[in-house]
């Protein structure tokens, strides 16, 4: 685990730097001190809010929880402990239960969602049929629904399918909520791949869905990456309908047993700070590792 | 309407992956309302310096001055230079009309009135009056281009930028384009950079070319001593369409004449004048119109065997293989000789170029009676 | 339908193409030889992309039919109709190594690995691309990238080429050197090949035959030379040469005479075939003759008639030779010279070669000329 955060860190960090350096090389041709005062104090101030809540999230895991409630309250830490950590592995329902059950659901909804997308965003970005531009324009209207209003008919359906209290129907959901983004990104990013790449390919004597499995894909790799990244994170998180449609704790997903932690223990924010932790880092390694996929850029050098 | 002088600009990109020197120790004085071109081939650094100029790159090292004033660490704002670029980049959501009069509302004090009849007179000079109220995505490209123009000149610049204005154009665009920008440089007489990869284009449209490659300049000069007496073998090989043929040739002297050897076959015969080396290998250089093509061979003739006759309706370019290597001679309308066909190619020797090998330095120009440049004449 | 014609590579009869309320191609009729190099040469939006699209079958014409050696393939899909294309943006693939890229168009067809390695060997060797096999297409330069597009194209050794302004992407210097090499890999080949360009100075010198369109119709068809020295019409003949042909207004006449319309008329001392209405006359840039002002004249036993005095605008030095502009009033003529007569602001002499005058009548198109 450790490991794997480094390698993420360290791959991260190269990501940021080559970014960087191309913006912050071409610096400021002319800048008052005041100018760079300002600007540093902002992203400073920025920051500040923004990674603050993380810290204390990760202090407050780490220490005992007499600390915790003491004022004034300790900032820099002096005593650590990892007892929050092992409580939460200790419980009734072992906390990595959580973890698998909501790992499952986010890989195969996820998965589901970029197969699904590839192929209709191709559709949308190269194929001519009726209706396609209202679907294209449909997509995104979708979004525009608030997940809360469809609550109530998604769980008819559920129940009418006979999957209530199943992983198999937070899946299902999930994966119908992100093929609209996927799909919209999807679109957009065949549709700036020159249409001419895949009409060679046509002309040599592939036919469309070769070209696509052959040419498109592996040439959009920073797109999928995207999608998927994305996909997952919406699943990871999702709170709302896993809590509806999952009554059996064992299938809890990790909000949810977050969530359901507080009537377990008492004293409970290091539990909390602890069950997040967890939750949180293996999204970060993620992100960190495959960001540099989607900063790999376009079909770069194929076109003049 | 100013003077503009380089001295030592520098640039170098340095990041993760290393460095690398884009422009190195460029160093020109353009007088006031001259037309300068900055030309080479891709990757040569001519946009790189003209961005410099604009204020669009950073300087690493080295001076820019607009009429003795150093400028360089300047924002392009406050500059006051106008640019023209190569896709045009108009704005969008405006119509022509405020595409031109934008530049003015923002750089200058002028009433609105005195604002419309700038832009009038703009718009007559470049003949778009009746495309001033179409969005950029209506016009064509050659309008675009006069838009972009209008643009730049109405504001009256110390100093007229433009990059590769006329690559997107069609050939036949492009040349009416650039007597178009002739014109309005004689009209107006701002002191402009023009940036080319074409040569033709900096031949025709330049007081002075400045020649550039690696980021290095080879050579600063009117076109026509460019085209006559190219200081090395670069230059004399990028100035010219079609290319200056090059031959490696040994030179050994028998008494009176120094004999041009290529492969062993003599091609001609120099008289002897002091400086050539005996025996070395150097590069000949000829230009193809200095070669004569005939039927039957004649006193100091060498063959040659014809590969690809290339039509161009007022010359043709007959490219033949002479001692294998290719060589492409420039004739009349009328000589079209047939693929395969032998001919035979008399070289005068005082057209003969000849270059150091290994630097590339010039060790003998073509033999011409001294001209003063044309240029020169019509700042009548 | 067809049957006689099988000698011709490619033949499209009656062919339009709408888009919309566009009209990008107009009922045009082309016959392309086998083994021939033709060249569609136009302005942008002339309809010569759209007219190669449909050849290759990436675009259905809404009216007429395309047949390739006798049989019907309108309708065809481009996988089926034997035949491979350049773009001008080369579209290689990205994420593939040069070798790759060689291969993939391979991938198709009916053949074993090492005749497959053979094709690619073949062209790489006939392209001079050894050393970039490993490549990426990012890391190679716009020329490498170029032979590596036209590699791809040759490697199936297909019927037909179709190239879409392949050279366009080149800076001015590589465009010039390349087309003869082109020129040649394709005599080499003997493969028919369609090519299309805006630029005539590329069409005059590779095409074995030029199709001029504007407009989406054909404006003439023929060699180089046919199409250089007998325009069929005012569009043509401006739109080759460069610099473009000048045009002077005629003035009215009677019997057939014609005279040029220079502040007063001038006798050009040719006239036309019956007694057509003409418009206006055209001499190319190095048919007009420039001598300095105080000279005796135009060598009239070269077959010169003399214009008028004009004034010396301005000299641009092309190197070889220079280009003069003379003006008069509202009159503007280019000249191609191989010395200059003066110093600008001088009056100078003008005068046309009279062998070499054009001849246009009300409608644009050329009339014949009797000298």
């Amino acid at each position: 685990m450790i490991g794997l955060l480094m390698a993420a860190v360290r791959e991260s960090i190269q990501t940021t730097k080559s970014v960087f350096s191309g913006a912050f090389r071409q610096s400021q041709i002319e800048s008052t001190l005041f100018d760079r005062l300002v600007l540093y104090g902002c992203v400073g101030l920025t920051l500040f809010f923004v990674l603050f809540p993380f810290y204390w999230m990760v202090v407050t895991s780490i220490i005992p929880s007499t600390e915790l409630y003491r004022l004034p309250p300790a900032v820099i830490p002096t005593e650590f402990t990892f007892d929050h950590f092992r409580e939460i592995m200790d419980a009734q329902v072992p906390f990595y239960i959580y973890f698998f059950n909501s790992f499952v659901v986010a890989v195969i909804s996820s998965a589901m969602a970029v197969g699904i997308s590839i192929f209709g965003a191709y559709s949308f970005a190269r194929l001519e049929y009726p209706g396609r531009a209202f679907m294209v324009r449909g997509v995104l209207l979708s979004y525009m629904i608030a997940g809360i209003l469809m609550v109530v008919p998604i769980f008819q359906i559920v129940v009418w399918l006979g999957l209530v209290d199943t992983l198999t129907s937070v899946v299902l959901t999930h994966f119908i909520f992100t093929i609209p983004l996927g799909l919209y990104l999807l679109g957009n990013y065949f549709r700036s791949i020159p249409k001419e790449i895949e009409e060679a390919g046509l002309i040599d004597g592939y036919s469309r869905v070769e070209v696509l499995l052959r040419i498109t894909i592996p040439m959009s790799v920073p797109a999928i990456v995207a999608v998927f990244l994305y996909s997952f994170l919406l699943s990871w998180n999702e709170y709302l309908y896993a809590s509806i449609f999952l009554n059996t704790q064992e299938l809890y997903t990790l909000p949810i047993g977050i969530e359901f932690l507080q009537f377990e223990f008492d004293d409970v924010w290091g539990e909390i700070m602890a069950a997040s932790m967890l939750t949180t880092i293996p999204v970060v390694i993620m992100f960190l590792y495959l960001e540099k996929y989607m900063m790999a850029g376009l079909s770069f050098g194929s076109m003049d | 309407m100013t003077e503009v002088t380089l001295d030592g600009l520098t640039k170098v990109y340095s990041d993760s992956q290393g460095t690398e020197t884009a422009v190195e120790d460029v160093s020109l004085t353009i007088e006031d309302g001259e037309f300068v071109v900055i030309v080479g081939p891709s990757g040569c650094g001519k946009s790189t310096t003209l961005r410099m100029i604009a204020g669009l790159e950073t300087v690493t090292d080295g001076v820019i001055e607009f009429g003795g004033e150093e400028v360089q660490h300047l924002t392009p704002s406050t500059r006051d230079v106008a640019m023209v670029f190569q896709n045009y980049a108009l704005y969008p959501s405006m119509n022509a009309r405020k595409n031109i009069e934008y530049g003015l509302k923002h750089s200058t004090d002028l009433s609105k009135s005195e604002r419309q009849e700038r832009v009038a007179e703009t718009a007559e000079m470049l003949d778009i009056e009746e495309v001033l109220e179409h969005s950029p995505e209506e016009l064509s490209g050659g309008q675009k281009q006069r838009v972009a123009l209008g643009r730049a000149i109405v504001r009256e610049p110390n100093v007229f930028l433009l990059d590769e204005p006329l690559s997107n154009l069609d050939a036949k665009l492009r040349s009416s384009m650039r007597h178009e920008i002739q014109r309005i440089h004689d009209e107006i007489g701002v002191t402009s950079i023009y940036v080319t990869h074409d040569q033709k284009e900096a031949m025709t449209m330049a007081d002075r070319i400045v020649l550039l490659k690696d980021g290095k300049m080879q050579q600063i000069a009117t076109p026509e001593r460019l085209y006559n007496e190219p200081n090395n073998l670069f230059t004399a090989q990028f100035v010219g369409s079609p290319s200056m043929n090059l031959l490696d040739v040994s030179l050994e002297s028998d008494g009176e004449d120094v004999v041009v050897r290529h492969e062993g076959s003599q091609i001609c015969t120099l008289p002897a004048t002091g400086g050539l080396p005996d025996g070395d290998t150097v590069t000949a250089g000829l230009r193809p119109e200095h070669i004569e093509i005939s039927e039957e061979p004649g006193d100091e003739t060498v063959p040659a065997e014809v590969v690809v006759p290339e039509y161009q309706g007022k010359t043709n370019f007959i490219h033949v293989e002479l001692l294998g290597q290719m060589i492409t001679v420039r004739t009349e309308p009328d000589v079209l000789p047939e693929k395969d066909s032998t001919v035979h190619l008399s070289i005068d020797s005082a057209n003969l170029y000849l270059f150091d090998t290994q630097t590339g330095e010039t060790l003998k120009h073509r033999e011409t009676t001294g001209r003063e440049s044309v240029r020169a004449s019509q700042q009548s | 339908m067809s049957n006689k014609n099988t000698e011709y590579g490619v033949e499209l009869r009656n062919v339009t193409k709408r888009f919309g309320d566009l009209t990008a191609v107009d009922d045009i009729d082309l016959a392309v030889r086998d083994g021939e190099f033709l060249v569609l040469l136009g302005p942008s939006g002339c309809g010569k992309t759209t007219t190669l699209r449909m050849i290759a079958g990436l675009e259905v014409p809404t009216d007429g039919t395309i047949e390739m050696h006798g049989s019907d393939v309108t309708e065809k899909l481009p996988q089926k109709r034997d035949l491979s294309m350049v773009f001008q943006n080369y579209a290689l693939y990205p994420h593939k190594t040069v070798e790759d890229n060689l291969r993939f168009p391979l991938g198709k067809m009916d053949i074993t690995e090492e005749e497959a390695t053979e094709k690619v060997e073949y062209a790489t060797e006939l392209l001079g691309i050894e050393d970039l096999l490993d490549k990426k297409p990012g890391q190679l330069s716009g020329g490498q990238r170029q032979r590596v597009a036209l590699g791809r194209t040759i490697v199936r050794e297909p019927n037909l080429f179709l190239m879409d302004e392949p050279l366009s992407n080149l800076d001015a210097k590589l465009r010039v050197n390349t087309r003869s090499e082109l020129k040649d890999l394709q005599q080499q080949l003997g493969t028919t090949t369609v090519y299309v360009t805006h630029d005539q100075e590329e069409a005059m010198s590779i095409a074995d035959r030029i199709v001029i369109m504007d407009d989406g119709q054909i404006q003439q068809i023929g060699t180089p030379q046919e199409v250089y020295k007998n325009p069929a019409n005012e569009f043509v003949a401006s739109f080759l040469g460069e610099p473009g042909m000048n045009f002077v207004q005629t003035a009215a006449s009677s019997n057939g005479s014609v005279h040029a319309q220079i502040t007063e008329p001038v006798d050009l001392e040719v006239s036309v075939e019956g007694d057509v209405p003409h418009s206006k006359v055209g001499v190319r840039p190095q048919d007009v003759w420039v001598g300095p002002g105080n000279s005796p004249g135009a060598p009239r036993d070269n077959g010169y008639v003399e214009i008028s005095k004009m004034r010396l605008e301005t000299i641009d030095p092309l190197g070889h030779s220079y280009e003069l502009r003379l003006e008069r009033g509202d009159h503007s003529i280019i000249a191609l010279s191989d010395d200059v007569p003066g110093q600008v602001g001088d009056e100078v002499d003008v005068a046309f070669n009279r062998s070499s005058i054009h001849v246009f009548g009300e409608n644009t198109e050329a009339l014949s000329v009797k000298p």
